[in-house]
């Protein structure tokens, strides 16, 4: 039975555990596209078409098995059933759940799903960063709310197009995840809301201008009106941001796709490679070569801010 | 020129000549009449604590995972992307060879190889210091404590260093692949000899002997110490530490006469004196003092 109702993604989300990182939605809701239970899940999948230390795909499913923490089942965009390990609070395993396993659901439902956070400005531009893990995306995006800016996701940005054609993206609903050196350097100590998980350090973080300020609501997506590929320059000390080309900028959203080896191995049966074609034809992406560390991230704040000026409105 | 394929591990501990056979062997394998770019080898093989290669295999974001989560993946990790190598692959490691209690290696068991690097502790100690921008007397104590650890860092995992002999011994007197030892201080005394030993050892196969001789001494003479202080010194080196001036700073075996007190001699010596017997290291004391 549903007890909690949530919004990721654009999409509504029931689920017989309470979320972490997620406010609850209140009031009666429509039914729910995506189904999160406690059910117990297979050892392994009948007919694999990819796996993985720790994973298998199918045509329907993809499974999740992590050692003393439970198995995690995604099926047909549809439902999250999750099987803790024994002994196990089930808690533990739910940033997995809502990590790789709703990325995968999104995937499962065609979309395109980038490894990118995003802001978005006063005129509901929205801009996504991706970059390998660690680079800094999610600090980036905590810098970015200091100065002005609108929270729009973390880590996860899925992808669908408007009816007019153009990109947009979905605020994912979900609070930031920092460590303990940015969330100090960005004085966010107040919107510390509890530990993502016991014993790795990040925690949860409300952001500093939540999306229920966006002009448009949290419930509607984003034109998406650039896309930052982030790479650290040790070496030069010099923030430089230069546009890709067509190839060049599909060539980087397939790079920066969410759960890249489950994402490729879906692209067929998926709609990817369209809203990846509508991408490169509507929306600049750039490469965003900075000085690492969080002494220089003011400096990259006020780059971008002065580039965002010379976009079109 | 051409190696067999399948996984080889270039492991040592750390500031014990695993950059410079990086270099070596990019250099080799691109077999082109200018030096390969340091910060831009073609060898792009990696590191076994990479956290970028561990979430492409796992598709899972490591960052969530606690540190015994990650150690219980690692083997699969290692295996999966050895398992599907078509042609040879070099992988630097710098933590010690260790098992899971359930008996897996953590490194995986599907490596085909490992060449490993050692170095005197002595000058290992100096240089470690220089490159860490911290004291001889704590770098000493890292290097004689047991279980010691390299700091996860941004990109990486932390490394389970051990300390210095248990480190040298995990990978010698290991059993689960065949291990090529080089000593640091051979491979300067006679680059072009001992470098053509490794891959003579790692069945690496040349169309004839003067192929052989052109390809060793080319890679040898474009990763000379001098060239790789020239392209330092032009563009920097992204592995240099934050506070260190140079990465390529010296280079030289012998160092530590110069650097290191009496008394962090003897504590080296006390605590490593039968490893640095076996492998050929003279001891300073004694006995009867510092000779």
């Amino acid at each position: 039975m549903n007890k909690w109702t949530f919004r990721i993604s654009g999409l509504i989300v029931g689920s017989e555990l309470k979320l972490p990182g997620v406010d609850p939605v209140p009031g009666p809701q429509k039914q729910p596209d995506v189904l999160i239970r406690l059910r117990p899940v297979p050892e392994l999948l009948d007919s694999p078409v990819k796996q993985g230390p720790g994973w298998q795909l199918s045509a329907r499913h993809f499974l999740l098995r992590l050692a003393g923490i439970g198995g995690m089942l995604c099926t047909d965009g549809q439902t999250v059933d999750l099987d803790p390990a024994p002994g196990t609070d089930p808690n533990d395993a739910l940033p997995f759940v809502l990590g790789t396993c709703f990325g995968v659901v999104l995937l499962q439902r065609g979309g395109l799903v980038l490894h990118g956070s995003a802001v978005a400005d006063a005129q509901g531009r929205a801009f996504v960063f991706c970059g390998r893990s660690g680079i800094g995306k999610s600090t980036l995006a905590a810098a970015l709310c200091r100065s002005g800016t609108h929270f729009v996701t973390d880590d996860v940005c899925s992808v669908s197009l408007a009816e007019a054609g153009s990109p947009v993206i979905w605020p994912d609903g979900r609070q930031l995840k920092l460590l303990e050196n940015s969330i100090t350097h960005l004085d966010l100590a107040a919107q510390r809301r509890g530990a993502v998980r016991s014993g790795i350090g990040k925690c949860y973080i409300e952001p500093p201008a939540p999306p229920a300020l966006l002009p448009h609501g949290a419930g509607t997506p984003l034109q998406l009106a650039a896309v930052y590929i982030l790479n650290n320059d040790k070496l030069s000390g010099a923030t430089v941001i230069e546009r890709l080309s067509p190839l060049e900028s599909a060539q980087a959203l397939h790079g920066q796709s969410y759960r890249r080896r489950v994402s490729l191995a879906m692209v067929r049966r998926s709609s990817q490679v369209a809203l990846t074609a509508a991408v490169v034809s509507h929306v600049p992406v750039f490469t965003l070569t900075r000085p690492p560390g969080l002494d220089q991230l003011a400096r990259t704040v006020s780059d971008l801010h002065a580039h965002w000026q010379e976009l079109p409105q | 020129m051409i190696f067999p394929p399948g996984q080889v591990w270039l492991a040592s501990y750390p500031k014990s000549g695993n950059t410079w056979m990086r270099i070596l062997l990019s250099n080799l394998l691109s077999g082109n009449e200018t030096p390969e770019d340091i910060n831009n080898l073609s060898l792009r093989d990696g590191m076994a604590c990479h956290r970028e290669d561990f979430e492409e295999l796992t598709q899972l974001d490591s960052s969530l995972l606690r540190p015994h989560e990650i150690e219980e993946l690692l083997p699969a990790v290692h295996d999966a992307r050895a398992a599907t190598l078509t042609t040879a692959r070099f992988v630097k490691v710098h933590d010690a060879w260790s098992h899971l209690p359930d008996g897996r290696p953590v490194l995986g068991a599907a490596a085909r190889a490992a060449l490993y690097l050692v170095r005197d502790p002595r000058d290992i100690a100096v240089s470690f210091a220089f490159h860490q921008a911290d004291t001889f007397d704590r770098t000493i104590e890292r290097l004689n404590r047991p279980g010691n650890f390299l700091a996860a860092g941004q990109f990486h995992f932390a490394q389970k260093l051990d300390d210095w002999t248990s480190h040298v011994r995990s990978w010698l007197d290991q059993t689960d692949l065949p291990v090529c030892l080089i000593r640091y201080e051979d491979l300067r005394a006679d680059t072009s000899g001992v470098f053509r030993r490794s891959l003579e050892f790692l069945g690496a196969e040349f169309p004839d002997e003067a192929a052989a001789r052109d390809a060793v001494s080319r890679a040898v003479r474009h990763a000379d110490f001098s060239e790789l202080r020239r392209q330092e010194s032009e563009k920097g080196f992204h592995e240099r530490g934050a506070k260190q001036a140079m990465f390529f700073r010296e280079g030289r075996s012998g160092a530590w006469r110069e650097h290191l007190s009496k008394a962090q001699v003897r504590q080296i010596e006390g605590a490593h004196a039968a490893t640095m017997a076996r492998l050929g290291y003279e001891l300073a004391d004694t006995g009867d003092g510092i000779a």
